[in-house]
């Protein structure tokens, strides 16, 4: 850019990628074995995330996720927070191991506001993925382990993209992201419609992270709802897990009650001569 | 911690004591070694409690009975940390160089907070070579309030009320969250339960209750230890004097 050709100034973000995440210019790596085996057979447990979810419909995008953190089979925390805000109108859901996805994203909350001010607009979801698929994709093959889902709103309106650390970036309507994704997209393939109320897409939402954490081990603790609207996003709730599947389970038996009251209330035709 | 992971670790894996492994074994290097150690941190209403054990060991030798594993930082800042002894030292001597820079660089202190933050860039500098420790921080906010910050060994943390950390985590946490975490609100504080807990679970080595803010006056032990195994309602207090 001009104004820094003048005064002879390399903005950082043009030298080596990310260079405040490492002090001694360079990663540490261990002789004699590549990083990945290293940290499978030798490495500390880390602390990985488990479900999480989001959908985009014509009242802007939805992001749920559990709540547990474990390491190998222990939970590490039950009351972790797996979506990050980027920035008012960018939601990122996080799944995979914790640290690299909250050190990537504020790697990204940097990146974009520092491309907010010198471009005077934020940039799209679409770009904030490619940002993010492409800063990811050159520790290729060295086990970083994050996989997200952007949920924003931009000029295009509601958005949604799928980016993982091996580069991938997809867009989509309905993304369904970590160990228990199988189990919430089968409840959200299910009651998924882009025209749904707002009401009705928190009780789809929820419903289908309740449902992965009711089969899924390593998911859990309760469920968090985001909703990403023109004006922004919104903290919708946080519901605990097991209370949560307990009402959902309930409610077929409250159909069956009401059912039977209004049948009993409202009884067939029988002959017209019998009175009560 | 997990006995699955016990099996890779350190140099000093002895096939002699293994006669009846099963399938050709390979020994490799290992740049880490296992010294054990459980720390735990409470925070409270106006205080902050860092505790650990003292003992040093690898395999079934102890180094020492005398090893605390809480570091002092600021005046408002203590910090845990258990795993592998080396990456421990290096890491608080990075830490505590850090700290003087900040000091001499904006005239003031590091917050809990921001020490939290720091720890925490510190760690994932070294993602593909973990520093081998479990860290949990605990101090005072900036609003003088009790503030506890708990790591996974690449960085990942989050405030929380009491975390433990170390070998014996796993005994010591459901513990912390049947005492701490089902208290109902407004009943009085139990927090030098942490000093009562680590006495039982590493027999012989005695528990450090580091760096209370403010200073306690007694020191509280466990006088009755068959106190755990008569508790039957589990959320029952149970009185450490």
């Amino acid at each position: 850019m001009a104004l820094q050709d003048v005064c002879k100034w390399q903005a950082p973000d043009t030298q080596e990628l990310s260079p405040h995440l490492s002090q001694a210019g360079g990663w540490a790596v261990p002789r004699g074995c590549d990083p990945p085996t290293f940290l499978q057979t030798q490495g500390p447990r880390l602390a990985h995330g488990t479900t999480t979810l989001a959908f985009r419909f014509r009242h802007g995008v939805i992001a749920a996720a559990d709540t547990r953190s474990s390491c190998s089979n222990y939970v590490a925390c039950p009351a972790s927070r797996k979506v990050i805000p980027v920035h008012q109108h960018l939601l990122g859901t996080t799944s995979g191991t914790s640290a690299d996805c909250t050190t990537w994203y504020r790697v990204l909350q940097r990146e974009l506001r520092l491309r907010a001010l010198r471009e005077g607009q934020l940039p799209s979801v679409a770009s904030a993925a490619k940002l993010l698929s492409a800063m990811m994709s050159r520790y290729r093959g060295l086990d970083l382990c994050v996989a997200t889902a952007l949920c924003g709103w931009d000029r295009s309106g509601p958005a949604l993209f799928y980016v993982y650390s091996d580069g991938t970036r997809l867009q989509g309507d309905i993304f369904s992201v970590g160990s228990g994704s199988p189990y919430a997209y089968g409840v959200l393939d299910r009651g998924y419609r882009y025209d749904m109320t707002t009401q009705e897409a928190y009780a789809l939402a929820r419903c289908a992270v309740a449902h992965a954490t009711h089969r899924d081990a390593y998911s859990g603790g309760s469920v968090d709802l985001f909703h990403v609207r023109e004006s922004g996003w919104e903290y919708v709730s946080r519901n605990d897990a097991w209370v949560l599947y307990s009402e959902l389970q309930k409610l077929p038996e409250l159909e069956e009650q009401e059912e039977k009251e209004a049948s009993q209330v409202h009884p067939e035709p029988a002959t017209p001569a019998q009175s009560w | 911690m997990s006995s699955c992971a016990a099996v890779s670790w350190g140099p000093s894996r002895n096939p002699v004591m293994e006669p009846h492994s099963a399938g050709p074994v390979q020994l490799r290097f290992s740049p880490y070694a296992f010294n054990g150690g459980t720390i735990l941190a409470i925070a409270g209403e106006d205080f902050s409690i860092v505790a650990s054990d003292t003992r040093l060991s690898e395999g079934f030798s102890i180094h020492s009975r005398d090893s605390p594993k809480c570091y002092k930082l600021t005046d408002k800042t203590v910090i845990g940390c258990s795993g592998f002894h080396g990456d421990c030292l290096t890491l608080t001597k990075i830490i505590e160089a850090r700290l003087k820079m900040y000091k001499h660089s904006n005239n003031k202190a590091m917050t809990t907070g921001a020490i939290a933050a720091m720890l925490s860039t510190i760690l994932y500098s070294r993602r593909f070579f973990p520093y081998y420790v479990y860290n949990i921080i605990g101090g005072l906010d900036e609003e003088g309030k009790g503030a506890v910050y708990s790591f996974d060994p690449v960085g990942s943390y989050q405030r929380d009320s009491f975390k433990a950390g170390g070998s014996a985590s796993a005994m010591l946490q459901p513990l912390l969250d049947n005492q701490e975490g089902l208290r109902p609100p407004g009943a009085a504080p139990c927090p030098l339960a942490a000093a009562g807990l680590l006495s039982r679970t590493e027999p012989g080595s005695r528990a450090s209750l580091s760096f209370r803010f403010p200073p306690p006056s007694p020191l509280f032990r466990l006088s009755d230890p068959s106190a755990f195994l008569r508790m039957k309602d589990p959320t029952a207090r149970v009185n450490f004097s």
